[in-house]
């Protein structure tokens, strides 16, 4: 009878052993937990989720570009709203930049709370998905700050945007200040830039040098001039490469290919129907403000119907472009140096970039400047005629009226004029109103 | 024969096995007379002679004489075991073939004779509108089929389908339905508990025919034939040619195309606007220009698609079974051909083999085994209208697809045809035109399955024992071809599309020749089942029945994709590709890799199962029932916690009948009533966050992958209880037999898309444990038969109500506008059903602009992107009513007149609500998609009286037209009859001592026979969103030897 009992114990727990062992083959081959620092990898390399949904409504509500009556007419309803900056209803439901932005943010943060796990490892790789964890977050705060809050400032507390720092979605969400969101950003990539490798496998990838050009453009748009330029120039002593624009075939379509030797780190806007070359049309403005023998409006443009429409971006498609490229980067030194007074470093920079600019046939006159005020204006000026459509313009508009420059937008429909005035509280886009009602958060006010 | 006037005496004996058999009802002309006693004697009066004395207990076959003279002696009366017997009155659970006395949960069984009333090719089809609480839904774009109502609608929707006796994963439509001998459903939780956490949306049992020991040689064959009309096209709305061409005229007017008229611009733009453009830009003359519209204007793509695409479908069906047996063994084989022949010419042939054999080497052995194979082949037809698109849209629809010379026409499609022209000079690019009518000829696709089931027992009988062992190993292999051949759209914009062309040099790194793409899926399973019953009768009262059991099942797929170019088919030849490389795209800029379409993968779904049933009868007339189980499974990401989950039930049932205190002539009348617990798992419900592969980056030549489940610890199990209360009856000498069912069920932690805050970063939805429900519901199943010499009449009348209402909602709820979704989406109101429809409130059209009107805090307003937005208080939306049918159900006649039989079926759906399709001015303008309303709209002052439909307005707000779409304006009642089926059939032979031939049966059968009659006023069939199919017509005969 014992014995009995013990052939039944016996059967009893091995049948139940190897149940659990039945049970614990993998269910699916192509479906597993992120636990290898390539697959962390694997997440950040989805090129259509990191790479291809840079946010478009900073640059729909700035002056680069407008519609006419007709093309403005056949657009959907909230992009009409958006364009002439109503308060509200100015985002589609179900897919608009806050939704892509905040993706991105999640997988960043997948990595960030992953990848330390493997931290004993602590090779290249490691440290390279761990700093581009931080990049990415760091890039969509700073996206999302451009476009749904007013400009940084020392002196206020205006509301910002929520700054998601781990995966529990069951957390609120809370608008932390400008303030604080810009001072997450730049911690962020202070981490990023020692991880980062100098080199990528693919500009799709962030870089060492791509996270020293993020924190110059930051550091800009925080008008901390100083460290934009020391930024800027860490990038450019490890990627400085230029274009020059007489090697361009200028009879294609577009003269850019993708991934050009200029292109830091290749990311481009979620396509906006308004601001396809079809459609959006080149502020006068800009399009006059190019010199003769400035080959940048041949590469940039093209001239259609009466009206100027972007051929060349800097992605290589019909998209427009919105990641980093060294052009951006001199620019941000030479801002720097010339408001340091440093006019001379500020015009060399200026020149660098405009001597490969500059159809070989006509002589180029260097630029010169005699007073800090004369440099500074020589180089927003370049900025404008450079980074046209790269998503810049919008937070731009926002700091340089911090500095008191009055710049204040206006854009006519079917006679109407609508007009943006300098430092109005409509420089914040709204928020999606089915996050603010699933939230609880604060809408901007106006 | 004498007939007595007075009163005389019976007097007999029953026995059964040689000894006196207790308990036998003794009935004469069907009214229960006596009992036979202790020794098996029985004594009653009689009043007339002849009469139809009948002997009646539940283990032992039914015994009928008629009695003409009174004997002198009693009278022996045998009763035979009913054993073989038993096998008709049984039903299958899947578990056991039980006799439907001993259980106390809710079961319809479908006859064979009902089955087989409908034909067609698919099992599961013949089952609506035949067993009650049953519904299929054909919202999704596969219809699924549910038992009492769904449970939730995220996971598993359809009901599980068992075939004899293992759980069915495989394609439905390999099953041949000739082979069905009757399907049970399990409806009520004690029915369908023993079948755990896939049963939540209810059991389908479908047992095949087999032979019988001792049965003599028997041939039942099966021949058909189906004719499918053509479909109406024009049965869904749509707008004229006339009104689409003027609103393009009044578009281009507006300069809604003219950006698309940069050279840059590729976007392909109608007839009508390049025609207005070449006039505009004196191109052509005005009066060209004009006289070309004016013919455009004739024209109507419906009939040109009808008279080309269409034919008038053929389905052909052969059938043969045979089966015998011994004393010793049975045997069973079946041969079924189906050959169909749809609307578009795509065709469809199966084969279905089985084998089946049962034996019996000692007295306590009982081995069984079978084997089913299927091979089957599809292969594509023609393409749907729908199917016809530009990238951009529908085509306007004046564009036609053949000329009058039968010759297939170019139409829009990705580019812009003066932008392709600017190319025409490029001799190297292959034609870029795309020609609907040849592109589903020149891209085939053909799936070829081959299905193989054997099923083992061996069952082992001692006394009251017996231990079973069931096995069944799988294996289906399908391979799917797919050839885009050399001159198909397809395969010619592939090459262009990279071709690069620089001097006269060409590069073509897609090589000209077919596309070919194969797929193939093994896919395997081992189901093994281990049982232990024990069933024993102790001194004539007691009845016991226990089983209990274990389950082990494997399910392993593999799916094996790769992509040819290049491929020749004679040789098996391909030409080798750079996937690795980024190639310049020949139009619009930008550079893409060529698709590589090559990956393999395998799941592995594993599944252990404990399961145990009892009941115990006492005195043939109480019975209490309980059964428990456990599932356990390999599911990915599951808490250990989770995987195992115990359902259980209990049930009583007491049969009234048989009680001798009461005085009442039913025949019989059965009182049942259960409980139990089921439960459902989400596969969201993950223990960690998972990631999917999602191919392989060109750029940086690494793995990419996708978020599938977020880490989610939050969520439950789903859980159902249900109680039910039956009654089974037979009255009136059995000519009226039934079931009266009222069952109610709660439901809680509900699944359900829950609106999340988009900046946690996962999307604006996921899955929550959402809300509880209480629901009732009443099923009545009714049966008359009336007998008249040779005319016969019999009819059923299935009827089901089904209400729902949510009791509990978990989450804050202040989002109005998603309460519109209804359809699929619990619409968290509690008071209301789970599914509701919810309209926007409607105040008219303006008289002025023909602006829709709607409230705002009660006031008449037109801040429609206020009003639509999702911050509206669900209070100030209108509760139009239910989305699923409160009332549903069928009513059948059969009428027979000698051989002569007519069967007609009328079903009906009642108490519920449905969205009906409008224009929308978005959708129009946006990508051409039109609707007959656009005729209706408001257009001067004075209409808003006869019409709802908004005036159109330019520029378009998309609020305004959701605002129309969601209003009470398109809520329509679904209430409908429709008449199901009707079956003509002559019995052309009747058994006869001089042929072998039993009987044979010419049919005639009407299918999908559409509405008779609807609540709205459209014409709209609410079952079938899109097209409504039209009759099938099937002419048959049948018959056995």
């Amino acid at each position: 009878m014992k014995k009995l009992n013990y052939i039944i114990v016996l059967c009893t727990t091995l049948s139940l052993l190897s149940c659990e062992k039945f049970l614990d083959e993998r269910s699916k081959s192509n479906l597993r937990i992120a636990t290898t620092v390539s697959d962390f990898q694997s997440l950040l390399d989805n090129y259509s989720v990191m790479n291809y949904m840079d946010l478009s409504s900073a640059e729909m509500v700035a002056g680069d570009f407008y519609l006419t009556d007709a093309d403005w007419a056949s657009r959907a309803e909230q992009e009409r709203r958006l364009y002439l900056w109503a308060t509200s209803n100015v985002m589609d439901l179900t897919t608009n930049d806050w939704i892509n932005m905040y993706n991105m943010v999640y997988r960043a943060n997948t990595v960030i709370e992953g990848t330390p796990a493997l931290h004993a490892l602590n090779s290249v790789e490691w440290r390279s998905v761990l700093g581009q964890g931080y990049y990415y977050r760091a890039k969509s705060f700073l996206q999302l700050l451009g476009s749904y809050a007013l400009a940084y400032d020392e002196a206020e507390e205006n509301p910002g945007i929520p700054l998601r720092l781990d995966t529990d979605f069951n957390k609120p969400s809370v608008r932390a200040s400008v303030k604080q969101g810009y001072q997450q950003l730049v911690a962020d990539l202070h981490k990023a830039i020692p991880l980062l490798p100098v080199t990528a496998v693919h500009v799709m990838r962030p870089s060492k040098p791509a996270a020293h050009a993020l924190l110059a453009r930051a550091y800009l748009m925080m008008r901390k001039y100083e460290q934009a330029g020391l930024h800027a120039d860490s990038c450019l002593q490890l990627k400085s490469n230029l274009i020059d624009y007489n090697t361009l075939n200028l009879s294609l379509t577009n003269p850019f290919v993708m991934f050009h030797p200029e292109t830091i780190h290749y990311t481009r806007f979620q396509n906006p129907s308004s601001l396809s070359n079809i459609r959006a049309k080149i502020s006068l403005e800009i399009i006059n403000s190019y010199a003769d023998g400035d080959l940048r409006k041949q590469a940039f443009y093209r001239l259609s119907n009466g009206a100027y429409a972007q051929r060349g971006s800097y992605s290589g498609e019909t998209i427009p472009f919105g990641g980093l490229a060294t052009d951006e980067v001199y620019l941000v030194r030479a801002e720097s140096y010339a408001r340091a007074g440093r006019l001379e470093a500020a015009m060399d920079d200026v020149n660098t970039l405009l001597k490969m600019r500059w159809d070989k046939r006509k002589s180029f006159i260097p630029y010169t400047a005699n007073t800090k005020e004369a440099a500074i204006n020589v180089v927003l000026l370049e900025r404008r005629k450079e980074l046209t459509l790269r998503g810049l313009r919008w937070s731009d508009i926002k700091r340089l009226n911090k500095e008191g420059r009055g710049i204040s937008l206006s854009r006519t429909i079917n006679g109407v004029t609508y007009t943006l005035p300098a430092n109005s509280a409509r420089f914040a886009n709204p928020i999606p109103e089915g996050v603010i009602n699933a939230s609880g958060m604060a809408q901007n006010q106006y | 024969m004498a007939i007595g006037a007075q009163a005389q005496l019976l007097k007999g004996k029953v026995t059964a096995d040689k000894e006196a058999l207790k308990g036998a009802s003794i009935l004469v002309d069907g009214v229960a007379k006596a009992q036979s006693d202790e020794a098996g004697l029985f004594s009653l009066t009689v009043q007339k002679i002849p009469f139809r004395l009948s002997i009646r207990h539940m283990s032992y076959v039914p015994l009928d004489t008629v009695i003409s003279s009174l004997p002198k002696a009693p009278l022996l009366l045998r009763m035979q075991l009913a054993i073989a017997q038993l096998e008709a009155v049984k039903i299958s659970t899947g578990y056991q073939q039980v006799s439907i006395e001993k259980l106390a949960g809710s079961y319809d069984v479908v006859g064979n004779e009902r089955y087989q009333e409908q034909v067609g090719a698919n099992v599961l089809e013949r089952l609506e509108g035949v067993a009650s609480s049953l519904s299929v839904d054909r919202k999704t774009n596969k219809p699924s089929i549910n038992v009492r109502g769904i449970s939730t609608l995220n996971g598993e929707r359809g009901a599980l389908i068992v075939v004899d006796n293992f759980p069915y994963e495989g394609d439905i439509d390999n099953l041949n339905p000739n082979d069905v001998a009757h399907v049970t459903i399990l409806k009520d939780a004690a029915a369908s508990s023993i079948w755990g956490a896939r049963a939540a949306n209810g059991v389908i049992v479908i047992t095949t025919k087999r032979g019988q020991y001792g049965q003599k040689v028997k041939v039942n064959y099966n021949a058909n034939v189906s004719l499918l009309a053509k479909p109406d096209l024009n049965d869904i709305s749509r707008m004229s040619t006339s009104d689409f061409i003027d609103m393009e005229m009044f578009l281009f007017d507006k300069g809604q195309y003219t950006s698309l008229e940069n050279p840059s611009s590729s976007v392909p733009l109608t007839p009508v606007v390049e025609l207005l453009i070449a006039k505009r830009d004196g191109n052509i003359s005005v009066a060209e220009a004009n006289a070309q519209i004016a013919v455009l204007r004739q024209q109507n793509n419906i009939d040109n698609y009808t008279d080309h695409f269409y034919r008038v479908g053929v389905n052909r069906q052969y059938a043969i079974g045979l089966s015998g047996g011994e004393q010793k063994q049975w045997w069973s084989a079946s041969v079924g051909y189906d050959d169909n022949h749809s609307n578009l010419n795509a065709s469809f042939n199966r084969l279905n083999l089985s084998l089946k054999n049962g034996f019996r080497p000692t007295k306590n052995l009982e081995l069984g085994i079978a084997a089913y194979y299927t091979h089957s082949k599809r292969h594509s037809g023609q393409l749907e209208y729908s199917q016809i698109r530009a990238t951009n849209g529908s085509l306007p629809p004046y564009v036609n697809f053949v000329d009058e010379q039968g010759n297939a026409l170019a139409v829009m499609n990705q580019y812009r045809a003066a932008y392709l022209n600017s190319f025409s000079g490029i001799k190297q690019l292959l034609d870029w035109n795309y020609y609907p009518a040849e592109e589903a000829l020149l891209s085939p696709n053909t799936v070829k399955l081959h299905d193989l089931m054997l099923n083992f027992n061996a069952k082992y009988q001692w006394r009251g024992f017996s231990a079973q062992v069931l096995y069944q190993y799988g294996r289906q292999t399908t391979v799917n071809e797919q050839f885009y051949e050399g001159n198909s759209y397809y395969t010619r914009n592939m090459i262009n599309t990279l071709t690069q062309v620089s001097g006269g040099t060409l590069k073509r790194p897609i090589p000209l020749g077919t596309i070919y793409d194969y797929a193939n899926n093994q896919y395997s399973r081992h189901h093994l089942r281990g049982q232990l019953e024990y069933q024993n009768t102790f001194g004539q009262r007691h009845e016991l029945n226990v089983f209990a059991g274990a389950e082990l099942r494997d399910e392993f797929s593999l799916n094996d994709n790769f992509r040819r170019y290049g491929f020749d088919k004679l040789f098996g030849s391909s030409v080798s590709v750079d996937f690795a490389s980024n190639y310049p795209r020949f139009l619009g800029g930008g550079s893409i890799p060529i698709t590589n379409n090559t990956n393999q993968y395998y799941a592995t779904d594993r599944y252990v199962s404990l399961y145990a049933n009892a009941g115990y009868t006492y005195l043939n007339k109480y019975t209490l029932t309980a059964s428990v189980r456990r599932d356990a499974s390999n599911l990915f990401g599951l808490n250990v916690n989770d995987q195992w989950n115990p359902f259980w039930s209990v049930g009583a049932s007491w049969h009234l009948s048989r009680e001798t205190f009461l005085g009442w002539k039913l025949d019989d009348l059965r009182l049942r009533a259960s409980y139990g617990v089921s439960g459902n798992v989400n596969p969201d419900m993950a223990a960690v966050t998972t990631i999917n592969n999602d191919g392989v980056s060109v750029y940086t030549q690494q793995l990419m992958t996708v978020f599938k489940n977020f880490r989610n610890p939050e969520l439950r199990w789903e859980n159902t209880y249900m109680f039910n209360l039956g009654a089974d009856f037979a009255l009136l000498n059995n000519r009226l037999t039934g079931s009266l069912e009222y069952y109610h069920k709660r439901g809680t932690d509900l699944f359900g898309l829950a609106e999340i805050d988009a900046t946690a970063g996962i999307g604006n939805t996921m899955t929550k444990n959402v809300a509880a429900m209480k629901g009732n519901g009443i099923d009545l199943n009714l049966a008359w038969q009336h007998r008249k010499g040779v005319f016969n009449w019999r009819s059923d009348v299935n009827f089901s109500m089904n209400r729902d209402e949510i009791t509990d909602y978990y989450l804050p709820i202040n989002l109005g506008n998603i309460l519109l979704v209804g359809d699929n989406r619990i619409t968290g109101q509690v008071g209301k059903p789970v599914y509701a429809l919810y309209s926007y409130r409607w105040g008219g059209l303006d008289g002025q602009t023909g602006n829709p009107i709607g409230f705002v805090n009660g006031q008449p307003s037109n801040d429609y992107a206020y009003m639509t937005a999702n911050a509206r208080k669900p209070e100030e939306m209108v509760y139009e009513g239910r989305v699923m049918p409160t009332y549903f159900g069928a009513i059948g006649n059969t009428f027979t007149y000698k051989g002569l039989s007519l069967t007609v079926r009328l079903s009906t759906k009642f108490g519920y609500f449905f969205r009906r399709s409008t224009i929308s001015y978005v959708n129009l303008v946006g990508n051409r998609r039109g609707h007959g309303d656009y005729a209706l709209r408001w257009q001067k002052p004075g209409d808003e009286k006869q019409t709802n439909v908004p005036s159109f307005i330019y520029p378009l707000s998309s609020a305004r037209d959701a605002f129309y779409e969601y209003s009470e304006a398109t809520a329509e009642r679904g209430d409908h009859v429709r008449l199901q089926y009707i079956n003509l059939s002559y019995a052309a032979f009747k058994q006869s001592r001089y042929t072998s031939l039993q009987s044979l049966q010419l049919f005639v059968a009407g299918n999908q026979l559409g509405m008779i009659w609807a609540a709205n006023k459209h014409g709209l069939d609410p079952d079938y969103p899109n097209l409504p199919p039209k009759p099938i017509w099937s002419f048959g005969i049948k018959g056995s030897l």
